[in-house]
């Protein structure tokens, strides 16, 4: 149902009343910031395809249309969101996944949602609904505020409706399975990754590397010639990974988790339970030890889940500025930290 | 002589004590290569110019201009298109050229770390020796800079495939005007926060000024084929492109040529085009050798499907590379027909192709001027080049006219009025037909978020809501600008 005049007139009304909200979607990706207060508005009855073609590569989608619902649209014509962003307890809507600009697993090689956003229609803090970008690949008029929007987790506003390029379903797919301990996976995952294979996945825990090869059939029969390993049988283990429902991740233990991103052939962390995705590139952690040290060791960011990221000082301040500039009367709720403390 | 409404000689004295002798320029002979860009039909002299060599220098340069509020204008190589580097009368131009060192090239990372004059060819050169290279490929790549590349989002043939510069940027060092360097990014995968990375590609150096960037490196290809498919019609050429894309295929490349340049380039290059054909495509294929041999017998199926009468497949180097050189030579070849030609860059939704195709047609007809079509289908950015003859009375003033009717109709179909050149000064009154005025005030705001005293860069890029105005709001026509001799690709 097309909400666009509802949450227009409701963001503009909250603009002149100088009254605090924050945007919803499905929720299914609450747990990952803190809560935050102001008054709930939902995009979550805001859904449906507006445009899609095929050819064009490009869907236009209403912000609270479910990830479920779209990849069901675009299966029918043999085409997925290249960034494949989680669905957690199954849950999650494409307003949500831009908000929060999470990707899944092949990420390195086919981009996150940011990458493949191409527009965004978005009402901003004064209750202005405004359109960025558009449905072609290649624009270059103006700044690039749609891709801003992507991982804002909605401090610019709120997201009406996205435009997004499309990647075409590969043919064939498999996985992988090597034996390995950290060390040597990051060395064997580095190795390949300066080879033109088709690989669209990587998945490391408790001494056993996956991957994942995508493309045409024989592509993927010379790849698994090349690649050796073990064939691991076709399950939805690729999904139970983008999703955080495979038996690793409760392995991390019932604390906090962390996401690390960082240079790929970072050394693992010694004595730590460890997830690695990305070509090495990602890895989760049960939070405890020094994991501040370890990252400052390797280079890249960690966050908390649940309780978020630091963000360095100058570059906070010029987000926080960008975002007074999108909401002056700062309106939205993010549940992303964007205020600059004073310096002790 | 213009009015300084800042201490000349004070903030000239400022300069030369930051960066060596030599590396401010203020005489009018050497000032003189500082006078346009790539655009060369729009020429300003600027006050002086300043060639940094550290970031340390590029940091003094702002502070001093921030404070006096002294307008910079940053310059990578001076290939851009749309005029984003026209000096400034009373400005600063900001050349990065001296910056043009390659700092890293770390295979295991897949990751380069450049000063920002570094060349962009020079990247995928340095990474040869592990087998891997930087995709984006814009046709000034043997001169242009990887700092003017970020400052335009540039693209190139394999865009379609590989992406544009903000996909291939991992992180970048920019100096804000304040003076404060901000490290964004880096060898890993997104930056924590609000997308700073994303809105300073194509920011046209209106944002700050980027002194390192960190790109990542591709794997060569294993395999590679080209493609020459020729076709009868136009339209069925541009069904073609619709149909490979939609069979589930993205080619790395996907050229088209409409007959005007496919006998222009074939006269001129000899690429054995067919000069009877009315369009044709190539068609790059890379991956594995399986890979490519596979897409290659269904890319034939769906252009054969789609009318093609003839079909050339080249699997050597020297065939792919003679397939290409039509292609390449093209805007050259074009500009043999006629003294002056116009280059538009508007991008399209692919489906419009064959519409858009016919509507610039009958302008064609109804201007009385020819175009011919070269474009990177793949992706919908048309680039038709309006020949005219500068010296005939009221040709210029018509091929100008018709640029605009280009421009809108692109805009009218979802498209937009550029793909790959930038705003710039060129099209800055085609902004106010794409944007409305609550648009541009974000933008605006966007801008003085990094730039509160607005001296990076002013005047480009955004038209004021003052400019869109007096142009009559919706409707543009003529492009203002004198735009002969252009060299575009």
């Amino acid at each position: 149902m097309d909400q666009t005049e509802l949450l227009t007139v409701a963001i503009g009304n909250a603009a002149r009343q100088k009254q605090s909200v924050r945007v919803c979607g499905q929720g299914s990706k609450r747990h990952l910031l803190p809560e935050v207060g102001g008054e709930m508005v939902s995009t979550v009855e805001h859904t449906g395809i507006v445009a899609h073609e095929p050819e064009e590569l490009v869907v236009t989608v209403r912000a609270g249309t479910s990830l479920k619902e779209l990849k069901r649209v675009l299966a029918r014509e043999r085409q997925i969101l290249a960034s494949d962003p989680p669905e957690f307890s199954g849950l999650g809507s494409i307003g949500g996944a831009v908000a929060t600009g999470l990707s899944g697993p092949a990420r390195p090689w086919r981009g996150s949602i940011r990458d493949t956003l191409l527009g965004v229609d978005l009402i901003n803090g004064r209750g202005e609904h405004l359109k960025f970008g558009g449905q072609v690949m290649k624009n270059v008029a103006g700044y690039d505020v749609s891709r801003l929007c992507a991982g804002a987790f909605s401090s610019l506003g709120l997201i009406l409706s996205v435009s997004l390029r499309l990647q075409p379903k590969p043919d064939y797919e498999c996985t992988l399975r090597y034996e390995l301990d950290a060390h040597d996976a990051i060395n064997f995952m580095r190795k390949i990754a300066q080879k033109p294979h088709p690989l669209t996945g990587t998945f490391w825990h408790a001494g056993q590397l996956c991957l994942r090869l995508e493309g045409t059939e024989n592509a993927i029969e010379a790849a698994k010639t090349r690649l050796g390993g073990e064939l691991a049988p076709a399950t939805d283990f690729w999904e139970s990974v983008r999703d955080h429902r495979h038996p690793a991740f409760s392995k991390l233990g019932a604390g906090e988790i962390v996401r690390i991103v960082c240079p790929p052939n970072a050394p693992a962390p010694a004595d730590s339970e460890c997830i690695m995705e990305w070509g090495g590139g990602l890895r989760w952690l049960a939070a405890g030890g020094d994991i501040d040290a370890y990252v400052a060791s390797v280079g890249g960011w960690a966050w908390h889940i649940g309780r978020g990221f630091s963000i360095e000082a100058g570059q906070k301040m010029i987000m926080a500025r960008l975002r007074d500039a999108f909401d002056p009367e700062g309106i939205f709720c993010s549940p992303m930290n964007l205020e600059v403390e004073d310096a002790d | 002589m213009a009015d300084f409404p800042f201490n000349q000689a004070l903030v000239f004295e400022l300069l030369r004590g930051v960066v060596p002798a030599g590396n401010l320029i203020s005489d009018a002979e050497g000032l003189k290569p500082y006078e346009c860009d790539g655009l060369t039909a729009i020429r300003e002299q600027p006050w002086v110019v300043v060639l940094p060599e550290t970031e340390q220098q590029v940091v003094s340069v702002l502070r001093i201009c921030n404070e006096y509020k002294v307008p910079v204008v940053p310059r990578g190589a001076g290939t851009g298109l749309s005029g984003g580097a026209r000096p400034h009368e009373i400005g600063v131009v900001l050349g990065l050229s001296k910056m043009n060192r390659i700092l890293e090239i770390d295979p295991e990372n897949g990751i380069a770390r450049l000063e920002p004059g570094v060349r962009n060819l020079a990247i995928s050169e340095a990474a040869a020796e592990h087998g891997l290279y930087y995709a984006p490929d814009p046709s000034s790549q043997i001169a242009c800079s990887i700092g003017g590349n970020v400052a335009e989002n540039s693209g190139g043939v394999h865009c379609l495939k590989y992406g544009l510069t903000v996909h291939n940027v991992l992180g970048v060092r920019v100096a804000t005007c304040d003076g404060t360097v901000l490290e964004i990014g880096g060898a890993w995968y997104d930056a924590p926060g609000l997308d700073l990375l994303a809105v300073l590609c194509g920011s046209e150096g209106m944002l700050g000024i980027v002194t390192e960037i960190t790109v990542a490196l591709l794997p060569r290809p294993e395999s590679v084929s080209v493609m020459l498919a020729a076709f009868k019609d136009l339209g069925a050429a541009g069904n073609a492109v619709a149909r490979v894309i939609g069979s589930g295929i993205v080619p790395a490349g996907m050229e088209m040529m409409d007959r005007l340049a496919v006998q222009a380039a074939e006269q001129f290059a000899r690429a054995g085009y067919p000069e009877d054909a009315e369009a044709i495509l190539l068609v790059e294929l890379d991956g594995t050798e399986a890979e490519v041999a596979d897409l290659t017998a269904q890319v034939e199926r769906e252009v054969r499907a789609s009318g093609a009468y003839h079909i050339d497949i080249a699997k050597t180097t020297e065939e792919q590379q003679r397939l290409w050189k039509g292609r390449k030579s093209a805007f050259p070849a074009v500009g043999r027909l006629a003294p002056d030609y116009y280059c538009m860059d508007g991008t399209i939704p692919r489906r419009e192709l064959a519409g858009v195709l016919a509507e610039i047609a009958s302008l064609s007809e109804n201007y009385g001027l020819p175009v011919a079509n070269v474009f990177h289908a793949g992706d919908g950015n048309l680039h038709p080049l309006i020949l005219f003859d500068a010296n005939k009375p009221g040709e210029l003033e018509a091929a100008e006219q018709m640029g605009g009717d280009i421009l809108e109709l692109c805009v009218r179909v979802g498209g937009t009025v550029t793909g790959e050149h930038g705003v710039g000064v060129e099209k800055l009154n085609q902004m106010c037909v794409q944007f409305r005025p609550a648009e541009l005030a974000q933008f605006f705001a966007l801008k003085k978020a990094w730039d509160p005293n607005e001296v990076l860069n002013p005047g480009k890029g955004i038209p004021t809501l003052t400019r869109c105005g007096e142009l009559g709001g919706m409707h543009v026509r003529h492009g203002e600008l004198p735009l002969p001799e252009l060299e575009r690709f």
